[in-house]
């Protein structure tokens, strides 16, 4: 079995900070590895050590921190790892990406399985791994919390808003991960520095014959929600914010 | 300009119709339950049905790209759920068109489109001009349901007897109202310490007549609900939210933005959530709900 | 110079954050308030690599570092404020070096693999009743007879002998006694792998006791009496009489992990004192870290643990030079000052920040809903005198300084 772990490094929206005009401060914030992402390389790898797959990351971007998170997938267990170099990968088009990583995955695979994190820390879209699978022409299932395969049959089980579903398919598939399908393992010492050792290979988009298009945003500032605000302190005086609390409920209702 | 709505409840496809009457476009919709159809043929221009189909993304999105086909939309929107975006993504993918999810706001420049859409786990709004066509999702309650009716027409699909993958579904049982139905929701965030001491949550949702949930980690990390109310659950927009024990998460606060009025109880006065709550009170949830039940009892 | 921390370094650290905030910081204070790390989290520290660390791939260790064992002692400190935790791991990194870098091959390959696995403890008894900082004055005896020594005599406040008596394996100690002619002084000391319980089999002649510790509580202390205690050849670490020099060696990287402990668990009181000052309002909204007074304060405490950070790094790196990368150009004992430094400066500038913690807390800190006294009194175990006496390390810098006719201690 052959597997391919598209990886995004984004911006970690919980150590965003804003300037006090409420342009957020997009440069100086730290980028990591997506949650589902590692959830992603999580599946593959306990998929690797019970199927004998290999795996194969990849990652659209440049500079030392894609190479990073492609040397934390080797520590996490995944064979070989791609970079397709690009500048200012973060207003590339979701198109794009998918168009990128679907001609990396005819020219490196076939592969049986692409395994990639459902939605993004920054954008949250749910979309990259719909535009894989159609750009290669396979099914897709997205936001999946359970993977499993037997007998050449992948089942995985999506919780959406009204229920749930469980579906089967034989490969190859694109599956898009939630971060409830597993704890991803902790790289340790020993394959931290065995993963340092491993080659990255790199590309550019003209290698895969893709034309870039961006984004271009005209206007980011912090959403700033205008609420009443009124607060009341129980610590303060308990009876008379429960008194508040039930004028408002009863007028509102 | 020609609109294409995919959607499964008619609050969402009223709000599809405000939006096509913002941009000044024919409205076209495909619904998956004849159930609906009634209430879509007076909400879109024309409406095309399928049926007896259980949702299986790939499956659907041969349904709606036949009728997209037969269209050719200019704007093709879903609703911002996980359904919604995967076969926005699939569809997307196969026009190679852009695809822009959480948008809350659209204008129309002629043959160009500007869309305002939250980024950043909902921190931040980007605002983004596009050509067109374009694929959108849009969040559930950003747009106000419109109430005007027309004469539609409506076309039932046929080509599609069965999934293309194998489908099982199992439906969600609700006690009570369904969340994204409910004027008033009450959600139990990590201020509460036992599973036991949600029944005091869905007291109170009872006696106002209401739905109750979780925020995510007392779902997917106590187990303590199938469900919960956040970007990677349900979404939801009802008259009343009430959040007690949340402390406000970006993740969370996508899920809820919507609601036209939110109550908050928290006994961390530095809570997100107060600055995003039309009303708040600071204390202790242990002391705060049961006196407030008894007022309620009362009334 | 270079004050960086290398790649590795800083992924390892992030790595065993990871760790620690998913299998330890959930659990320290029951860890504290029960007296006990439980099993199921050492197997799993064992399986994540964070014992023998700085022990070579081809006796099971991990073929890292004195530094990255330095890291994973600092972390697991700041998860587990009370230090049990980061003790009982920094006590299976440092001593199995010393096993690795003295003892027999056949030996080596018996012990350490088990130990890097989680299933046995390796510390250290030089501890006695009348003494600890007395090492010269230790009073157990070995006697070698037909290449079997038999040990007599007793060790106290000695770590792990609970963990001893529970894990798979069980374990043992870097044992000294007296060997040679009383005349010699220190130069009668001889160092043994005193191995007491193996494959789950407790040893004859070893008889342990169990104390009950005001702090720290999650890693156990005790003592035990060696009777006719007999250790095969085989075990001995080194040569004949040199024992004193190994255990100085074995003290100065103990130290540095100790010091590092100490630091993790000062940057967890620095950082929430800095959420309480911030969030505490009095005398009219007023936040406590508004008065200069409080600011002041932290600035200095921060100040002091920053220095501490340096000082024991710096001392980790030496520790590589000379242990790990061999180079020529650096001795052991040249590590005595700067070990001497750190294990000075870091207990006590961590004492101080609990100190202040507590009193920005008020009342608050005196109950036992606030867990800032576990990291105290674990903490305060290193102003005490654990693993080296704070007075004995003033005694080794001014010698240094000053000279032994001088500096009689």
């Amino acid at each position: 079995m052959k597997i391919l772990t598209p990886i995004k490094l984004t911006l970690d929206i919980s150590q965003l900070k804003y300037e006090s005009s409420g342009e957020p401060l997009i440069d100086i914030a730290p980028r990591k590895i997506g949650d589902s992402d590692k959830c992603a390389i999580e599946e593959a790898v306990r998929l690797k050590e019970k199927h004998n797959a290999y795996t194969v990351a990849v990652t659209v971007g440049s500079g030392p921190e894609h190479e990073r998170i492609i040397r934390d997938a080797y520590a996490m267990g995944i064979d070989e790892g791609y970079i397709v170099e690009v500048k200012e990968y973060e207003n590339l088009q979701a198109i794009t990406i998918g168009e990128i990583i679907a001609s990396l995955a005819k020219k490196t695979g076939p592969y049986d399985l692409i395994i990639l994190g459902a939605g993004s820390l920054d954008t949250h879209s749910y979309t990259l791994g719909p535009i894989i699978a159609s750009k290669i022409g396979v099914p897709i299932i997205a936001g999946v919390d359970s993977l499993s395969y037997n007998d050449g049959v992948f089942e995985a089980r999506c919780v959406m808003e009204d229920g749930t579903y469980t579906y089967r398919v034989s490969p190859p598939i694109v599956v898009t991960v939630t971060t409830e399908a597993n704890e991803p393992r902790i790289p340790t010492l020993k394959t931290i520095l065995r993963s340092k050792k491993m080659e990255i290979k790199k590309l550019t988009a003209e290698d895969l014959g893709i034309e870039l298009k961006r984004i271009e945003i005209e206007e980011l500032k912090r959403y700033v929600v205008q609420r009443k605000k009124i607060i009341w302190d129980a610590g303060e005086d308990l009876e008379k914010a429960i008194e508040n609390l039930v004028r408002v409920l009863t007028s509102e209702v | 300009m020609k609109i294409l709505v995919y959607g499964e409840t008619v609050e969402w496809l009223k709000q599809a119709r405000s939006i096509s009457e913002i941009l000044d476009g024919e409205l076209y919709g495909v619904i998956s339950s004849r159930e609906l159809s009634n209430q879509a043929t007076r909400i879109f221009d024309k409406t095309y049905v399928f049926e007896g189909v259980k949702y299986e993304p790939n499956t659907y999105h041969k349904i709606i790209q036949e009728v997209s086909q037969k269209i050719k939309p200019d704007l093709t929107i879903f609703p911002s759920t996980i359904k919604g975006r995967t076969l926005a993504g699939l569809y997307a993918g196969h026009l190679s068109q852009p695809v822009i999810t959480d948008v809350i706001d659209v204008k129309r420049d002629d043959q160009t489109l500007e869309m305002s859409r939250l980024v950043y786990g909902g921190g931040c709004i980007a605002k983004i001009r596009l050509t067109l066509p374009v694929t959108a999702c849009i969040i559930q309650g950003a747009f106000k349901p419109s109430d005007k009716q027309v004469n539609g027409e409506v076309e039932y699909l046929t080509s599609i007897g069965k999934e293309l993958i194998w489908t099982e579904f199992k439906k969600r049982e609700y006690e009570g109202i369904p969340l994204d139905k409910a004027d008033i929701v009450v959600a139990a965030g990590r201020g509460f310490k036992k599973k036991e001491d949600l029944e005091i949550v869905k007291e109170l949702s009872t006696i106002l007549n209401g739905a109750w949930s979780v925020t995510r980690p007392l779902a997917a990390d106590y187990g303590w609900s199938d469900t919960w109310i956040g970007i990677s659950g349900v979404i939801i927009n009802p008259k009343i939210y009430i959040a007690v024990g949340i402390s406000g998460q970006p993740l969370h606060m996508i899920a809820v933005r919507n609601s036209k009025t939110i109550i908050a109880v928290n006994k961390d006065p530095n809570a997100p959530i107060f600055s995003e709550a039309d009303y708040g009170v600071i204390g202790d949830l242990y002391q705060i709900l049961p006196r407030l039940l008894e007022k309620l009892r009362k009334k | 110079m270079d004050f960086e921390f290398s790649e590795d370094e800083v992924r390892f650290r992030e790595s065993v954050q990871e760790f620690c905030k998913r299998y330890i910081e959930p659990r320290w204070v029951e860890i504290d308030e029960r007296g006990r790390i439980p099993l199921d989290l050492i197997k799993k520290m064992g399986e994540q690599g964070l014992f023998a660390i700085p022990v070579s791939e081809e006796y099971g260790g991990v073929g890292g570092t004195i530094t990255m064992a330095a890291i994973a002692a600092e972390e697991i400190a700041y998860h587990d404020p009370s230090v049990a935790t980061a003790v009982y791991t920094l006590l299976n990194n440092g001593w199995p070096l010393l096993v690795e870098r003295y003892s027999r091959e056949d030996v080596k390959k018996e012990i350490l693999p088990k130990v890097a696995g989680g299933e046995a403890f390796y510390g250290i008894a030089s501890t006695e009743s009348h003494g600890g900082s007395d090492v010269a004055g230790i009073k157990t005896t070995a006697v070698k007879k037909n290449n079997v020594w038999i040990v007599n005599g007793e060790k106290t406040y000695i770590s792990g002998i609970r963990e001893i008596q529970e894990l798979a394996e069980g374990g043992g100690y870097f044992l000294v006694a007296k060997t040679g002619k009383p005349e010699y002084g220190h130069r009668n000391i001889t160092a043994f792998n005193l191995i007491v319980r193996w494959n789950g089999k407790t040893r004859q002649g070893w008889k342990p006791t169990i104390f009950e510790e005001i702090g720290r509580r999650g890693i156990s202390t005790g003592g035990f009496i060696l009777e006719d205690f007999e250790i095969d050849d085989k075990y001995r670490i080194g040569e004949e009489n040199k024992g004193f020099y190994y255990l100085m060696e074995g003290f100065n990287v103990a130290r540095i992990l100790v010091a590092a402990a100490t630091i993790g668990s000062g940057r967890w009181a620095l950082d929430q004192a800095i959420e309480w000052i911030k969030n505490r309002k009095l005398f009219e909204g007023r936040p406590l870290a508004s008065f200069q007074a409080v600011s002041f304060r932290l600035s200095e405490l921060y100040g002091e643990l920053e220095a501490a950070r340096l000082l024991t790094y710096r001392a980790a790196w030496l520790a590589d030079k000379i242990y790990i990368q061999k180079d020529p150009k650096w001795k052991e004992k040249d590590l005595n000052i700067p070990v001497a430094l750190c294990k000075m400066k870091a207990p006590e500038a961590t004492t101080k920040i609990y100190e202040e913690l507590m009193k920005w807390y008020g009342a608050y800190a005196y109950t036992k809903d606030c867990n800032a006294f576990r990291g105290w009194l674990g903490t305060f175990s290193y102003t005490i005198g654990a693993e080296g006496a704070q007075n004995i390390m003033r005694i080794i810098i001014a010698r240094d300084l000053i000279g032994r006719e001088y500096v009689k201690g």
